[in-house]
């Protein structure tokens, strides 16, 4: 830059001087001379690397160099171009023209077209409109509009390769594999103590996201196999909750659903085979058996008391308020006859609220009906967590009804504590600490059992987490208490 | 000094630079560097009062729109060149220029904030982004992301005096009140640069948190990409700077006096930037990696409350009492209460798959300024009523808005 602005003025003065025809008389000729060569020289420069640019662009595009340089900049040595007064400035002028055009059109991607929405006003005589016009009436239609960007090949390839991936099919892949071992420290020695116990599930998933505006189709398929503790040991709750509503050695078709939003996506209807208990009771620190709580009770209340998967439909209403409210039915038995004779509805609503000034926590009420035994038989239940602190949260549950499965009414209540970062080995990690009361009040299966739980699951990777588990369940009616230590390791893609 | 023993000479220099002067298309180097010239006298007066304009940067239109705030109208528009692709637009503290960087043109404009004409190109560094003045306005801060250094320009030779390198991506420029110290937000790597702005040198550098042991594990990802910190986001008293870090998940609290990390508060995942409440109460962590923004309070340095938000949160703009969280890619704005630390709603804007980008809100914090670059629109947001009004046709591809002496004036 320094070079050009020593130039520049006496380029200037070369350039008036040529105009006035006064400079060319003056004892200074020979210096003004020897500048305008050399700003000559530089022009030829410039026009050279310009050539070059417009050939290499050309290339690039593979057709013929743009017509924009006019034949007579090539065709004429610069010198002579230049000896006519004011030709100069032409000549610069020109230069900055051609530049402007390679970089108009230096464009490593065509302009860009996105087509849009509009909404048009046309009349009876089927006129258009942009704007509201007296005798028009709106009409949704769509229409391409060009966008010109200079656009990276980096850009592009990135914009490309999110633009396949929002139309295409995502699939998810995660396994889950636990170890336990049970100790049996209270009652008649039976079968389980001091045996070894291992589940392992695969989890396929596939999302897909165009089948029509703001709709989603899921999918989840499972494969489940091995020996959890609930073999041996006759626990009212499920102690792997890996194994609920799952066939053992087989792949099952865990959910399927399509999924569509409305009302500026604050009603969200999901239908297909759905777990309806995944939509409600999700406390945010005991509700996962893959990375938190694996004792069945501290992943969901049972006074939801659903058996299986099945058919069925549910929405959401979320005006992002704070408060929301879920209702969905579904069949509830497999080998259910008719959908009338496994019906399932359930419902909730949630809350969020800060008492007390204390950070944020979610309180739930939720109510359930089930028919699958033959008659409509009800439940109801709690649900909340609240932090009291930003890495502490305590939860608790509360639930009581009838349960099909143990033909008889339960009541339910747990409640425990959810630590994370900073009170963690690692940023990522979580731990915890609950317990649970189950008892069967009614029925032919009377019985009770509490079990406490604590866990510390370490995240290793983004994709790999590593949890020990300790649980120790006290079964009231046959006096058997239990302690089952385990680990367990979850991978996911 | 004139040469007094050739007056042939002199006078013939200074002849032939009144005619060159007075000659058609003389203006035309005025926008080539060197030294600064004034605006053209003759040139029209668009914009008598610099508070009374939207400034809005048209990316892929390559200009910088002003829209009149009571009329609503453009009132002009300072094309910047093709492809020049402007990223951040602002105006200097005095009212008297607006500048901007051409992510694509590797220059800084200076525009002139009355007649809206460029008087000056700059070359900076590769790809500027975003920028920032000096309390008193003398330098102007250009960040060069693609060339990990920042331009130091002096506003009254329109020159640039020095290039401060070793950075590291550097993304936002934040001054302390009193103009003494800059501090350079990498988001290439996980510290923060305190610049001497007497100097213009990188003084410090500040490590903005530990990355976990774990890390080795995974280096598929650790190698892959580093999103460190994005923007140093002041206290009202400047005495401490919020700094998120998407990497290590945390924000990090820095003592300005004594340049360093006093405490690490963890938020949300990937937390992109802090923005401040403008009571200084709270400031809002916004959190891509699992849609949520975190509430910070700056009294206690703590998360007050996690609320759930959306999808690629850009940016948050205080008024009425509330907080409005720019969705990008949702087109929805989030709206939080921040007596309660509730949600409070949601507010779409514009049509099915419409993009909105940042946002600026007016000096007397009741009305908001939303680009919208999808359907090339300023949406025009009461804070209080929150009803939402269109401005068509500003430019193409808004990419963000600036208001002179609005507390929210920030880019993605």
């Amino acid at each position: 830059m320094r070079t050009t602005h020593r130039i520049m003025p006496t380029a200037l003065l070369v350039c008036c001087a040529a105009a006035c025809g006064v400079y060319s008389t003056t004892a200074h000729g020979a210096e003004a001379a020897d500048s305008r060569k050399a700003l000559l020289k530089r022009i030829e420069l410039l026009e050279k690397r310009l050539a070059e640019m417009q050939q290499a662009l050309s290339d690039l595009k593979g057709r013929a160099a743009p017509a924009a340089p006019p034949a007579r900049a090539a065709a004429e040595p610069p010198a002579a171009a230049a000896a006519a007064p004011g030709s100069v400035a032409e000549k610069l002028g020109e230069i900055d023209d051609r530049l402007t055009a390679v970089e108009t059109n230096s464009v490593l991607s065509e302009p860009k077209t996105i087509v849009k929405e509009v909404t048009v006003y046309v009349d009876d005589k089927g006129n258009q409109y942009d704007v509201p016009t007296p005798g028009a009436t709106p009409t949704l239609t769509y229409q391409r509009e060009r966008v010109f960007r200079r656009q990276t090949i980096s850009e592009e390839i990135e914009a490309a390769l999110a633009s396949a991936g929002r139309e295409g099919i995502s699939l998810g892949l995660s396994n889950v594999t636990s170890f336990q071992t049970a100790h049996q420290t209270r009652g008649t020695k039976t079968q389980a103590d001091g045996h070894v116990f291992g589940f392992s599930a695969v989890d396929i998933t596939l999302q897909a996201s165009s089948a029509a505006r703001n709709t989603t189709f899921f999918a989840d398929l499972v494969g489940a196999g091995g020996s959890p503790p609930d073999r041996e040991i006759p626990a009212i709750n499920l102690l792997n909750s890996q194994t609920a509503r799952l066939s053992d050695n087989q792949l099952s078709l865990r959910e399927a659903w399509v999924n569509t939003l409305f009302y500026d996506k604050r009603l969200s209807l999901s239908l297909g085979r759905l777990d309806l208990t995944n939509y409600v009771d999700n406390n945010t620190v005991a509700n996962d058996e893959a990375t938190q709580f694996i004792n069945d009770a501290l992943v969901n209340n049972p006074l939801l008391g659903l058996t299986s998967n099945g058919l069925g439909v549910v929405g959401i209403y979320d005006p992002k308020i704070g408060l929301n409210a879920k209702l969905g039915v579904q069949q509830s038995k497999d080998d259910a006859t008719s959908l009338s004779t496994s019906r399932y509805v359930l419902g909730e609503l949630e809350y969020l609220a800060r008492p007390f000034s204390l950070p944020e926590g979610h309180y739930r009420l939720w109510g359930r009906q089930d028919n699958s035994t033959g008659e409509s038989k009800n439940a109801y239940g709690l649900s909340v967590d609240q932090k009291i602190l930003p890495a502490v949260t305590l939860f608790g549950r509360y639930g009581r009804g009838f349960v099909g499965a143990v033909e008889g009414r339960m009541r339910f209540n747990s409640v425990g504590v959810g630590f994370q970062a900073p009170l963690t080995f690692h940023p990522q990690d979580t731990w915890g600490l609950g317990v649970a009361s189950t008892k069967i009040v009614s029925g032919p299966n009377v019985d009770s059992e509490r079990v406490s739980e604590g866990f510390y699951n370490f995240r290793l990777t983004r994709s790999v987490a590593l949890s020990v588990l300790l649980q120790y369940l006290n079964r009231r009616a046959s006096d058997e208490n239990y302690l089952l230590p385990g680990v367990r390791m979850q991978v996911e893609f | 000094m004139p040469n007094y023993r050739q007056p042939s000479r002199w006078i013939t220099t200074v002849l032939c630079a009144c005619l060159v002067a007075a000659a058609p298309g003389a203006a035309a180097p005025q926008t080539r560097p060197g030294p600064a010239t004034p605006a053209a006298s003759s040139a029209a007066v668009k914009v008598p009062d610099p508070t009374a304009v939207v400034m809005i940067v048209n990316r892929d239109s390559n200009d910088i729109a002003f829209m009149d705030i009571e009329t609503k109208e453009i009132v002009g528009r300072t094309f910047l060149g093709n492809n020049v692709n402007p990223h951040m637009v602002m105006m200097s503290p005095d009212g008297r220029y607006v500048v901007t960087g051409g992510t694509n043109s590797n220059t800084a404009y200076i525009i002139d904030s009355r007649t809206l004409q460029v008087v000056k190109k700059i070359p900076v560094g590769f790809a500027p982004e975003h920028l920032a003045f000096t309390p008193d306005g003398r330098y102007y801060y250009q960040g060069n992301p693609g060339a990990d250094s920042v331009t130091v320009i002096d506003m009254a030779s329109l020159k640039v005096i020095k290039t401060i390198e070793g950075l590291v991506e550097p993304l936002n420029i934040t001054f302390t009140p009193d103009g003494a110290k800059a501090y350079v937000s990498n988001y290439g790597a996980h510290w923060i640069g305190v610049i001497d702005v007497s100097r213009h040198e990188l003084l410090k550098k500040i490590q903005l948190g530990k990355v976990p042991a774990t890390a080795r594990l995974d280096p598929a990802r650790s190698l892959a990409k580093v999103k460190g910190g994005s923007n140093a986001t002041p206290s009202l008293d400047g005495r401490t700077l919020y700094v998120a870090d998407g990497d290590l998940g945390i924000v990090s609290v820095i003592d300005t006096r004594e340049d360093k990390v006093i405490k690490e508060i963890r938020v949300g995942r990937d937390p992109w930037r802090v923005y401040m409440g403008h009571d200084g109460k709270y400031a809002i962590s916004v959190n891509n990696g699992d849609e949520t923004i975190s509430i910070i309070d700056t009294q206690k340095n703590d998360v007050a409350a996690t609320l759930e938000a959306g999808p690629d949160l850009t940016g948050v703009n205080f008024a009425a009492g509330k907080a409005f969280v720019i969705s990008q890619s949702s087109g929805s704005i989030y709206v939080y209460n921040m007596r309660t630390l509730r949600n409070a709603g949601r507010i779409k804007i514009g049509g099915p798959n419409n993009q909105i980008e940042t946002a600026t809100t007016d000096a007397a914090d009741r009305t908001l300024y939303l680009a919208s670059s999808t359907d090339h629109s300023v949406y025009i947001i009461d804070a209080q009523t929150e009803a939402v009004e269109r401005v068509q046709n500003v430019g193409l591809y808004p990419w963000g808005t600036h208001v002179m002496d609005s507390k929210d004036n920030y880019c993605h």
